[in-house]
């Protein structure tokens, strides 16, 4: 597996951005200058980053209520995301979208669609045009492990089955839909054997080892691109944080929780990067402190950035 | 500079939070996210997080508070920093329910050199707001004046510009409070009005017999010791409703009408049940001399959960009051006077009272009203219950 240096370090780079910008608005939030919720993506970081680098710039996703991470690896920059959080016009959707609704369809990210399992038809309709205008692109929709039991995914991945459409469906398992614990909700062991109800490929990793993440997106990326259907990939993680910012987390087991956190994903690639010596930890104080001035710069701007008048309001508005 | 920790938004509907324990204390250090205390909300118990690294300053809440968003439950700060005047909010007396200082707290009182309870960007934005803070009531934790008070006071400035100078007089700050008071009981307290007559024989007595630095026991007294009394045995008539929750008496603390030129003052006399006549008696006295001299302290005016009213000293037979906000009943008395009445079938004159109990008919019925004030009656005739 030699994978190129610069590669690596991006990927590296991106996960962290994640976990930092994530970190830094639970705080905006916890000092009451952050309005709205948030639902964060801490724990997860390895398997927007792993999907979203087998795409190419003009392959498309549908994401959840948990946006920020697929959002940054699908290329918007933490200021946009900022802004829009803040409600400014200067954000990814003019302020109208805020936390559960950050897109931007020039950066291949259909706005979040908040709504359990409500991504999974339209990844699949986009996915359905693409087939129909013979474009070589592909539609990946990000989920959680809740949405596999509403209907729009059986009727969903059904139809990308039936027609061999180019769809990549990924399931975030990180154990708890809100605070339901998934297996108590299957008899499934994993929930990629749901594939086989439609025919499709069905596979489970670590979705806290962004390697395999990416090998995994890479192939199904590849399927789908050469008109061989969708693939069903479940990828195993974790949540750090509560459901949303204000879920205390504590139907977490202790002892659950404490052996998760061995297995998170930023600290784990890091130690990789340096035990292959792709990088000393020089180099990854390095990457944190640019990173980190980065998103305290887009902080700045997105506080300073003018609030919308009241009258556009009245803008994009469809009747 | 001190950071301070303030109570973040716990999620849709959820109007206040109890501070269920500290997990730190002061002097200790923290770190940025540390866990500082256990939040109870509505639904669950959520964890405080640091929002501020360096040594914990200042506790502001206490265990059991009740706290609001954007609250400041606690001070971040470097080693050895002590709180400036600005940051500084003087440590309250604990369990001030919210709103209830605010209402009748007199000007001379909060004017008369005693701080403000107020953040520095509050008070910053008084100062652009031109809202003078002494007028300005706080409804915070713990009576703390919010942004939104500021803002409100600006606004009520702002109403009556200079210049146009609206017919009559302006009514006077504490008595304004209290007319919103009245008004807010009289709209959102459906009052349940009973009435007993009460023989004096033995309260007459035991007055008579009693010495308090050379004076007696007055009525009042009697009857904040009845009430109380009663109370300890019924609780429910103590409570109070706050939204759809009903909230049982931390003590039975009563309050009494007190009267001053054209204002109305409600001090009140905590844990009466403890306290014998003859304290009692003094504290009363001295509640009523603090009133008149404009001496009370605005934390004297909180935390009753029912209030005594007293015309006794005209010829009244007998009122209706209107129930304190926050309260759960107010008993009206009024002359003592020599009435007939029929014992063992002989019509006798006898000093009676008439006593009047108004109660909010939302979490008391008739029935508890009935059972309480059954009980006062019971222990003011009896000779010994007092």
């Amino acid at each position: 597996m030699g994978y190129d240096r610069q590669f690596l370090i991006s990927l590296y780079q991106k996960m962290l951005m994640i976990r930092q910008f994530e970190e830094r608005v639970k705080f905006l939030f916890l000092e009451g200058v952050m309005p709205g919720t948030i639902h964060q993506y801490q724990g997860q970081e390895g398997i927007a980053v792993g999907v979203c680098s087998a795409l190419n710039s003009n392959d498309v996703i549908t994401s959840t209520h948990r946006p920020h991470g697929h959002a940054i690896a699908k290329g918007l920059t933490v200021a946009s995301l900022l802004h829009e959080l803040f409600g400014k016009t200067t954000g990814c959707c003019r302020g109208k979208g805020g936390s559960m609704h950050v897109g931007d369809l020039e950066k291949g990210m259909v706005p979040a669609i908040a709504i359990v399992a409500g991504g999974i038809p339209i990844a699949t309709g986009i996915a359905l045009a693409f087939k129909f205008r013979k474009e070589p692109r592909v539609a990946v929709s990000f989920m959680g492990d809740g949405a596999v039991n509403e209907g729009a995914f059986h009727e969903a991945v059904n139809m990308g089955a039936i027609w061999s459409l180019p769809v990549v469906y990924i399931v975030e398992n990180n154990l708890y839909s809100a605070s339901t614990p998934i297996f108590e909700m299957v008899r499934l062991k994993k929930l990629s054997d749901r594939a086989a109800g439609y025919g499709i490929p069905g596979v489970t990793v670590d979705g806290n080892d962004v390697l395999q993440v990416f090998e995994t997106a890479r192939e199904a990326v590849e399927r789908a691109r050469t008109g061989e259907g969708p693939t069903l990939v479940e990828c195993m993680t974790y949540r750090i944080t509560g459901h949303s910012r204000r879920d205390p987390c504590n139907y977490q087991p202790e002892a659950e929780r404490k052996e998760a956190l061995q297995r998170e994903p930023l600290r784990r690639f890091g130690e990789y990067l340096l035990k292959g010596e792709f990088v000393d930890q020089a180099g990854l104080d390095e990457i944190r402190a640019q990173v980190d001035a980065e998103i305290e710069c887009a902080v700045k701007s997105a506080m300073a950035a003018p609030d919308p008048k009241p009258e556009e309001a009245l803008e994009d508005v469809f009747v | 500079m001190a950071v301070a920790i303030r109570l973040p938004d716990m999620g849709t509907n959820v109007e206040e939070c109890k501070v269920l324990s500290w997990r730190v204390h002061e002097g200790d250090a923290v770190k940025r996210g540390e866990v500082l205390a256990d939040i109870e909300t509505d639904k669950a118990v959520a964890e405080l997080e640091s929002t501020a690294e360096g040594v914990l300053l200042q506790l502001i809440a206490k265990v059991g508070d009740l706290a609001r968003t954007g609250d400041i439950l606690a001070y971040v700060g470097n080693p050895g920093e002590s709180l400036d005047a600005e940051t500084k909010v003087v440590t309250a007396p604990a369990n001030i329910p919210q709103g209830m200082a605010a209402p009748v707290a007199p000007l001379s009182q909060l004017a008369s050199g005693s701080s403000v309870r107020v953040a520095p960007v509050v008070r910053n934005l008084a100062a652009k707001l031109d809202v003078d803070l002494r007028r300005v009531q706080g409804t915070g934790l713990g009576g703390v004046i919010t942004r939104e008070d500021v803002q409100r006071a600006s606004r009520e400035v702002a109403v009556a510009p200079e210049g146009t100078t609206p017919p009559g007089e302006p009514l006077p700050r504490a008595q304004a409070a209290v007319a919103r008071a009245v008004l807010k009981s009289w709209k959102e307290i459906p009052h349940l009005s009973i009435t007993a007559s009460i023989d004096m024989t033995s309260a007459q007595e035991i007055r008579t017999k009693s010495d308090v630095d050379g004076g007696r026991v007055s009525y009042d007294t009697i009857f904040l010791k009845a009430m109380a009394r009663a109370a300890e045995s019924l609780p429910l008539v103590a409570a109070k409703l706050e939204g759809e929750r009903m909230i049982r008496p931390q003590g039975i603390h009563i309050a009494l009408a007190i009267s001053l030129d054209n204002e109305l003052q409600l001090p009140v006399v905590r844990d009466i049940g403890k306290k014998d006549l003859v304290s009692l008696q003094k504290e009363v006295a001295d509640l009523i001399v603090q009133v008149r001299s404009r001496t009370l302290r605005a934390d004297r005016l909180c935390g009753g959960c029912m209030a005594l009213s007293n015309l006794g000293m005209y010829p009244i037979e007998a009122f209706d009051a209107i129930i304190f906000p926050e309260h759960s009943a107010i008993l009206t008395i009024g002359a003592i006077q020599m009435r007939p009445m029929v014992l063992e079938g002989e019509i006798k004159a006898r000093p009676l009272v008439t006593a009047k109990l108004a109660v909010d008919h939302r979490i008391i019925n008739g029935r508890t009203a009935a059972a309480f004030l059954s009980k006062v009656k019971e222990i003011i005739e009896s000779r010994n219950s007092l």
